[in-house]
């Protein structure tokens, strides 16, 4: 069985007026994609630290007293530290940072909870992590990591989460909080959010559009 | 949506599900790939066909681009999905449009684009990574299931429910200007048309994958699925269905590798369904050995 050949004829579309659908297209696009720049601003009523924040990331002047408490000694604690490493080349262990004092590894009788802090090292990796000894406490922790041995810094300038030791390396440190401490177990914490870590910032992540800083001067 | 996570939570520490679904990102991840499989291994089969791998590729990259400047104008680093919807529609209108008119072949044209798009992309970055941190940026590069917001999801959805509407009625049309345009534009098809029509759809479906499987890797997503489809595939069909198949177990897989090894999500997608790929290409020397 063979069918009646039909003729079809099939205008192609101009270069002119395929070029003129397409430009009226992008103006489209770009109208629209202004109107939604241009609304997002207007309602975005964040703060620009809360909207640049990943799901795991908050804010520590958002969180209770008693957390923002251990944040700023966790800096302090961290800066000693750092000295320690610097004056050392190694890092301290937490019992010898406690037996010298250092909030929050010395003991504390003012603190409500209280943490069991060990220091664990792999490699580059360093973690000062601090269990509660109660249900319903959070965990803490410290992740430092050094930069490989010849590999340049990802970034020169220091920030929140990049520290230069004395010797010029320069540190990528941050600080995290786990809701339910207990179910911490005393291992190397690598890639904390994967695990139900939440990152503790002071500022956030943006940064406050200055020029590049010169290196600091070396720590103690 | 708490209470949503809460219930997964539950039956993960009842030992239903795996405990790793007692996380919230987890779960988002997985209804992620419940999402996209079917979105870009439907899609998949028509690059393969339509000869647009390299396309995606420009297109990813733009996707960075796209990012960098949204970021620059004041966009949310969760969320800067204006300037990546705008920057890749924009930059697919006149790939199209270029390739369509210039003399000069196809794959010539789009590597113009790529190259175009990648180092104005690198040279945004730069200036982005002085407001941001680098670190933040990198998720963005090779994807994270852990960056992937409840909104991410939503818009994930929506976009899947348009873009999979939209194909579902311009399929075959699609399907036969791939094969033949001649016979398409007899048939009534606008080629015109379905041409710009298909790039829009699969810049709409990259875009919306982008925080997923990463700007560098989605290209594998778009192409590899259909590839080890046509090694099992018998029709049209079945080339399909295997594509879907293919992506969904690729996307899972992935999830499963990169939730238990801590490696970036897209990463390990691309070698999981790389692997089937692989083991898809065994199945049919085995068959055509075994018929010979």
């Amino acid at each position: 069985m063979t069918g009646a050949a039909r003729t079809v004829s099939v205008q192609a579309l101009s270069a002119r007026a395929e070029l003129l659908l397409v430009v009226r297209a992008a103006m489209a696009i770009a109208v629209g994609v202004w109107i939604y720049l241009a609304s997002a601003s207007a309602l975005g009523g964040t703060a620009p630290q809360q909207r640049n924040l990943l799901p795991f990331q908050k804010i520590i002047a958002d969180r209770p007293a008693d957390e923002q408490r251990m944040f700023r000694e966790l800096q302090e604690g961290l800066l000693e530290a750092e000295a320690s490493r610097n004056a050392t080349q190694a890092w301290p262990t937490a019992a010898s940072l406690g037996d010298s004092g250092i909030p929050p590894f010395a003991i504390d009788p003012t603190r409500r909870s209280t943490c069991t802090w060990t220091l664990i090292q792999s490699g580059t990796m360093i973690n000062y992590l601090g269990r509660p000894s109660r249900a319903g406490e959070p965990a803490w922790l410290l992740l430092v990591t050094e930069p490989e041995p010849g590999v340049p810094p990802d970034q020169t300038f220091e920030d929140e989460e990049h520290h230069r030791l004395g010797n010029g390396a320069m540190l990528h440190v941050s600080t995290w909080e786990h809701p339910d401490g207990l179910q911490v177990q005393e291992r190397l914490v690598r890639m904390p959010q994967a695990e139900g870590w939440i990152q503790l910032y002071a500022v956030g992540p943006v940064r406050a559009t200055t020029p590049a800083q010169p290196p600091s001067t070396p720590k103690r | 949506m708490a209470a949503f996570y809460g219930w997964f939570a539950d039956l993960a520490q009842r030992g239903v599900l795996p405990s790793d679904f007692q996380y919230p990102f987890l779960i988002r991840g997985f209804l992620c790939v419940l999402v996209l499989a079917p979105i870009l291994g439907g899609l998949s089969h028509l690059v393969v066909t339509r000869r647009m791998a390299f396309f995606s590729a420009a297109l990813g990259q733009a996707a960075l681009t796209g990012v960098a400047i949204g970021l620059l104008l004041g966009e949310p680093l969760n969320a800067p999905y204006g300037g990546m919807f705008g920057f890749c529609l924009l930059s697919t209108l006149a790939m199209v449009y270029v390739k369509r008119r210039a003399t000069l072949p196809p794959d010539t044209l789009i590597g113009v684009f790529h190259a175009l798009t990648l180092g104005l992309g690198l040279c945004l970055l730069v200036a982005v990574t002085r407001q941001f941190n680098v670190h933040q940026v990198e998720s963005v590069l090779f994807g994270s299931l852990l960056t992937v917001t409840d909104g991410d999801l939503l818009l994930l959805v929506a976009v899947g429910v348009i873009v999979g509407l939209l194909l579902v009625r311009e399929y075959n049309h699609l399907l036969l200007d791939s094969l033949n345009p001649t016979l398409a534009n007899v048939n009534g098809a606008r080629s015109v048309y379905l041409e710009y029509f298909f790039a829009v759809l699969l810049t709409l479906s990259i875009v919306v994958s982008l925080k997923i499987i990463g700007a560098l890797l989605v290209e594998a997503l778009v192409v590899v699925p259909a590839a080890a489809a046509r090694n099992v595939a018998r029709g049209a069909r079945s080339y399909l269905i295997w594509s879907i198949a293919v992506a969904f177990f690729a996307g899972a897989g992935g999830l499963a590798v990169s939730t238990k090894f801590l490696v970036p999500t897209g990463g390990a997608v691309v070698l999981a369904v790389t692997a089937i790929f692989f083991v898809t290409l065994a199945v049919r020397t085995l068959m055509r050995r075994r018929l010979a």
